[in-house]
C-alpha cells in the first residue's frame, strides 16, 4: 500500500493473480484457475483468427 | 493465582473458537463461490456453438452463435450475427449491452 | 455491477436449484430454475424446462438485474437435470 512504483514488486504478478485465487476458491483454485485460463487463451486465440468486429459500433448502453 | 490462569486458558478457549468460527465460514465461502463459477464455467463451454437469442438495450435483438466469453464476462464471441444491416460472420458483443440471452439446448440427453 | 452491495457467494448459492423470477432493467421477468449464478459477474443461468424436454437455457446478465423472487422452492425437483447439464467428458478427466 505505502510502496512506490520505483521499488522492485515483491512478488512476480502471476503469483500474486494465484494468491488471489486461492484466497476466492480455497481447496478449487488451481481447477478454476485451469479452466479459466483455458477459456481465456481459446478466446484471445480466437480473436486472432476470426478477427471479429465489435457489434454494434457504438455501445447501446453508455 | 490459579483464577488468573483459568482466565488464560478461557481465553485461549474463546479464541481458538473465534478464528475456527471464521476460518469454517472463508472455507464455507470458498466452497460456494467454488461451487457457482465452476457451474457457470462449464455452462459457457457447453453453449459454444448453440445458436443464441440476444436481448440487448435499446429494445435491440439479435441472433448469433456463441462461441466464448472472457473470464471477466466483458465480451461474448460470436459467430453468424444476424443483424437489421445483414450478417456479420465474426462479432464481439459488449457484456454491457445484453441484458439476457437464451439459448435452446436441445433434448435431455447428453453425448459423452 | 449495479449492484453496490456485495452479495456473498452464499447469498446465491441458497438460489440454486431453485425456480425463481428475475426482473431485469427493462421491466422484463424471467422465470426458471437457477443452475448457477457466477460470483464473478453476478449473471443468472437459468433454465427452462418444457413439456416437451426441449430445454432453453437463459443467462441474465448481472448488471441487468433488479430483482430476483424465489417462486418455487422445491430443490429436488430438477437437481438431477441441473446437476447434468453442461457437464462432459473433458470434465471428469480435468477433475482426475
Amino acid at each position: 500500500y505505502g510502496r512506490t512504483t520505483t521499488e522492485a514488486p515483491a512478488q512476480q504478478p502471476g503469483q500474486q493473480r494465484k494468491a488471489e485465487m486461492k484466497l476466492l476458491y480455497g481447496a478449487r483454485a488451481a481447477v478454476i484457475h485451469g479452466l479459466e485460463t483455458a477459456m481465456q487463451m481459446e478466446f484471445d486465440a480466437s480473436c486472432d483468427l476470426r478477427q471479429p468486429k465489435l457489434w454494434p459500433t457504438i455501445p447501446l448502453k453508455l | 493465582m490459579e483464577d488468573g490462569v483459568d482466565d488464560k486458558t478461557q481465553n485461549n478457549d474463546i479464541l481458538q473458537s473465534t478464528s475456527t468460527t471464521n476460518d469454517d465460514r472463508l472455507s464455507q465461502e470458498q466452497e460456494d463461490r467454488s461451487f457457482l463459477r465452476e457451474r457457470f464455467l462449464h455452462f459457457l463451454k457447453g453453449i459454444q456453438g448453440k445458436r443464441t437469442h440476444f436481448k440487448m438495450y435499446e429494445k435491440t435483438e439479435v441472433d448469433a452463435t456463441f462461441q466464448l466469453s472472457d473470464i471477466d464476462g466483458q465480451n461474448f464471441l460470436v459467430s453468424d450475427l444476424e443483424t437489421p444491416m445483414g450478417t456479420q460472420p465474426q462479432a464481439m458483443l459488449r457484456c454491457a449491452d445484453i441484458i439476457s440471452c437464451s439459448v435452446d439446448i436441445g433434448t435431455g440427453e447428453h453425448k459423452m | 455491477s449495479a449492484n453496490s452491495e456485495n452479495r456473498s457467494p452464499g447469498f446465491w448459492r441458497s438460489y440454486v436449484y431453485k425456480e425463481v423470477e428475475v426482473t431485469t432493467v427493462d421491466g422484463r421477468e424471467h422465470r426458471g430454475w437457477v443452475h448457477t449464478v457466477d460470483p464473478v459477474s453476478e449473471s443468472v443461468v437459468l433454465v427452462h424446462f418444457e413439456e416437451d424436454r426441449q430445454k432453453t437455457v437463459e443467462i441474465v446478465m448481472g448488471h441487468a438485474v433488479k430483482g430476483i423472487t424465489v417462486v418455487n422452492e422445491d430443490m429436488d425437483s430438477h437437481r438431477e437435470e441441473l446437476d447434468h447439464m453442461f457437464v462432459t467428458a473433458d470434465d471428469t478427466n480435468f477433475s482426475k
